[in-house]
């Protein structure tokens, strides 16, 4: 195939070839960049999050009358809740998971926060809450049931938080003690609880506390469970059920509870599959803007190669019949306009190049997001490659079935 | 006459072309129509609801944070914490420099409208000082805001919203009536009309949810024990909720909007709050030097970043989309242009002028322009409900409260701006796309065509 001819032939009319190229830079730009920012939301969107999300539900009551007592209140709701048919485990806490209300702060392996620091989700769960959350206990054990703090009633003095017992998960074992074999036993020292140290007692696999805030924010998966009954008036419940069980057992409780007045309204409940989708719904609905909106400039520009393919392959006639006459087979025209093609997307994704890493230059300061990988830059690349040739397929093929006869009639 | 013509050959010559013409319209139409997609539903929350009062309404942040630890803001690590300390906040809300102030923080709690048939059912309330009403321009259906003296006695009085009026006590004028809200009983003082700032610029962190449904005196967050309240606590680094721990300690969470009126007064005020700033750093309490800011509304919006990069980021795509759907329009109007070439180049040698040929090719890219906008403001119309039904109903609980569904309307509405944004964009996009093929083909020699024939 003669490259310099080809090459001569597209600039002696360059506007068109330059106007696709350009529009083929501006896509590669548009989609690489929404790629990295749709997986970006997706990840986040997606992770486990250690927990049996498909089999746990949750329920909460909010006091009212003077005398509601949240101690004697959440003692008796989690006796019913465990000892209901279908339910495996049940524990009262202080917020739900996977929404972005949580209770966060600090905490270190030595006093006064001298020693090696981390951001932390604590969440006051009462003792049952491995089995209840379904998490994965891969050393020690669950605090037991009389290291559970009491409720505070909110006139007392401010008493201790939370139990000297905690479960940590590994990814903070391994950056507090560089490892969960060396955490168990070590002291925990708190910027609340009146800097009082607590002892890691247990290590569970994974916990993703909160959906994963997209500027930093590893604190999500350092989860610590302090054994406690949160205090009063809201109480909240985490139950988990045995397999194909939770819409049954939903309906009783909500039946058999609502009733009990105790001074409280029971107020709320959902399964926390439901909590942890619609907590992650601003994202989602990013991802699926940016996806249709990449799709239609997709469209766009297979669009633009294919309608410059068809024109140039209509006004050509003529010249394929004269080159098809002197010898060149449908194979030699079909490649012909698909190399043209393939030449015009490639200065477009050359240029493109550039443009993309400008974009997201910009992009990582307007989202803060990380630096987007090479791979998407590579990946975009391919597709447009394979986008453009797909386009200019149908055009070229009607060019190679010119025939040879054309070139003899006039016009 | 000239128009006339023209735009019968215009019209003929998108009919001789209708595959490449519908190609065209449909390229520009779905340009236009993500863009207005796009800017509306940016433009509604870049909007600043009380731009009238702009210049006189601030937000006041102090700088109380210890010299190390806590959470700075990320994109602008020199600013002082949005919320303050409670100490802090109640001093200065005695200052007398400015017109008005208010102090408020939000909650929720039960409502009980003691009447069996009416379960008792969650909703959000402000706690905030009587100027709040004045400051914000709240207008009233009934009632009035509570007295000075209310403010300071703890009065067991509320204002109430008109939706909250309707489902209580089913419309009407109920002042006086009675209500509970987390177990303690108010009476009914003031009504407020349907108000629906959005941005709610006074409570950033749900700057796109209903307004509030109840308004307290301020001194009720120090009895209504039940109630919780977002503080954070810069020297541990850590979250407390109650009203009772919160006061007494050095945590922020406090929010505090003053008016001022004249630049003296803002001058004098920015003088009291550094005065003050620097007696606490001097009394041990505040490690670092003054660094106070008043933010209008609008300053004050963008610092939370309330309209959202995303938005943003969208906008730029979807620009960015049409600058792709130009260059792909210019390129079929070349094309377009070269088919008919002949008959231009006809034209030409039986007298038509170059300006001729151009004006024709030119107002035949207006009317397809026009009618890419047209179709392209269909487009946005349905796009924008697609986004109203699937996205914001879906977080919404419909039906629990009917200003959830008001709320996503306002925030997906195509007003006549909008409109009138489309028709300039899809003629600015016809435009840049036509004006180069249109020169080009007037430019021919007409001989150039005819040969060939």
């Amino acid at each position: 195939m003669n490259i310099k001819a080809l090459t001569r032939s597209l600039w002696r009319d360059p506007l068109g070839p330059l106007l696709l190229a350009a529009q083929v830079a501006l896509s590669m730009m548009i989609f690489a960049n929404v790629a990295y920012v749709v997986f970006v939301r997706l990840d986040t969107t997606s992770r486990s999050t250690g927990m049996d999300l498909e089999n746990i539900f949750w329920i909460s009551s909010q006091g009212y009358a003077a005398d509601y007592d949240q101690q004697s209140t959440v003692k008796f709701d989690l006796e019913y809740l465990n000892s209901l048919p279908g339910v495996v485990a049940a524990c009262a806490t202080d917020s739900l998971p996977q929404t972005f209300v949580g209770f966060r702060t600090s905490l270190s392996t030595a006093p006064e926060l001298k020693g090696v620091k981390s951001a932390v989700l604590l969440y006051q769960m009462t003792e049952k809450f491995v089995d209840a959350l379904g998490l994965h206990l891969v050393r020690g054990r669950a605090p037991a049931a009389d290291a559970v703090t009491p409720a505070r009633s909110s006139a007392g003095p401010a008493a201790n938080l939370f139990g000297p017992e905690v479960v940590i998960t590994e990814v903070l074992a391994d950056r507090l003690f560089g490892g969960a074999e060396h955490a168990i036993g070590k002291p925990l020292y708190f910027s609340v609880n009146n800097g009082r140290s607590a002892t890691v007692v247990g290590v569970v696999e994974r916990m993703q506390g909160s959906p994963l805030f997209v500027s930093g924010g590893d604190f999500v998966n350092h989860v610590v469970f302090a054994p406690a009954v949160a205090a009063g008036p809201h109480a909240l419940y985490l139950i988990r059920t045995q397999p194909g069980r939770l819409d049954e057992v939903m309906a009783r409780v909500w039946q058999e509870l609502r009733p009990l007045q105790r001074g409280r309204t029971v107020n709320a409940m959902e399964t926390l599959r439901n909590t942890a989708w619609q907590a992650r719904a601003s994202d989602r609905n990013e991802a699926i803007v940016l996806a249709v909106l990449s799709s239609f400039v997709l469209a766009v520009t297979m669009l633009g190669l294919f309608g410059f393919a068809s024109f140039t392959v209509a006004s050509r006639t003529k010249e394929i019949g004269t080159r098809r006459a002197i010898g060149a087979t449908r194979g030699d025209i079909l490649r012909h306009f698909l190399f043209e093609n393939w030449l015009i997307t490639t200065a477009g994704i050359v240029a493109g190049w550039g443009v993309t890493l400008a974009f997201a230059l910009q992009l990582n300061m307007l989202l803060e997001l990380p630096r987007m990988p090479m791979i998407f830059l590579v990946a975009a690349m391919g597709l447009i490659w394979a986008a453009g040739l797909l386009a200019a397929l149908m055009p070229a093929l009607w060019g190679s079935r010119v025939a040879p006869a054309v070139a003899t009639r006039a016009a | 006459m000239l128009l006339w013509h023209d735009l019968r050959l215009a019209l003929r010559s998108i009919q001789r072309n209708p595959y490449i013409s519908s190609l065209i319209v449909a390229v520009i139409a779905i340009g236009i129509g993500t863009s207005v997609t796009a800017i509306t539903l940016y433009h509604a929350k870049a909007g600043n609801p009380i731009w009238w009062k702009d210049d006189v309404l601030f937000r006041v942040m102090l700088d109380s944070r210890p010299l190390s630890g806590g959470r700075d803001n990320p994109r602008h690590p020199d600013y002082p914490p949005v919320t303050l300390i409670y100490r802090d906040a109640s001093a200065i809300y005695e200052s007398k420099i400015p017109t008005r102030s208010a102090m408020m923080l939000a909650a929720s709690g039960l409502v009980d409208a003691l009447r069996p048939e009416i379960p008792t059912f969650a909703r959000s309330g402000r706690l905030t000082t009587r100027e709040f009403f004045s400051m914000f321009d709240v207008p009233f259906l009934y009632g009035n805001a509570w007295s000075k003296s209310d403010d300071s006695d703890q009065a067991p009085v509320v204002v109430i919203s008109r939706t909250l009026n309707d489902r209580l006590f089913g419309g009407g004028n109920n002042v006086g009536r009675v209500l509970t809200f987390s177990g303690q009983r108010f009476t009914v003082v003031g009504i407020i009309d349907r108000w629906l700032p959005l941005p709610r610029f006074y409570d950033v962190g749900r700057s796109f949810s209903p307004a509030d449904d109840l308004f307290f005196p301020f001194r009720w967050a120090e009895s209504l024990s039940n109630l919780r309240f977002p503080g954070y606590c810069q020297q541990t680094d850590s979250d407390l909720w109650t009203f009772k721990e919160l006061a007494a300690s050095e945590c922020i969470f406090m929010n505090l909007w003053v008016e001022l009126t004249t630049p003296a007064q803002y001058q004098e005020y920015r003088n009291f709050l550094n005065n003050y700033s620097r007696t606490q750093q001097q009394a041990g309490r505040f490690a670092r030097p003054p660094n106070n800011r008043l933010a209008k509304v609008s300053t004050w919006l963008e610092m939370n970043d309330v309209a959202g990069n995303q938005s943003k980021f969208q906008v730029i795509l979807a620009l960015i989309f049409l600058g792709i759907c130009v260059l792909n329009t210019l390129g079929l109007l070349l094309a377009k242009f070269m088919t008919t070439a002949p008959l231009s180049g006809l034209r030409r040698a039986l007298g038509a002028t170059r300006g001729d040929v151009m004006r024709q090719h030119l107002l035949e890219v207006i009317v397809l322009g026009a009618l890419g906008g047209g179709i392209g403001l269909g487009v946005a119309a349905v796009g924008l409900r697609l986004i109203r039904v699937f996205f914001f109903w879906q977080s919404a609980r419909a039906g629990d409260n009917p200003d959830f569904a008001t709320v996503a309307q306002s925030l997906s509405h195509m007003d006549a701006q909008m409109i009138l944004l489309a028709i300039g964009l899809s003629l600015l996009a016809g435009l840049l796309a036509g004006l180069y093929p249109a020169w080009k083909i007037g430019r021919m020699a007409p001989a150039t065509f005819l040969k060939i024939q």
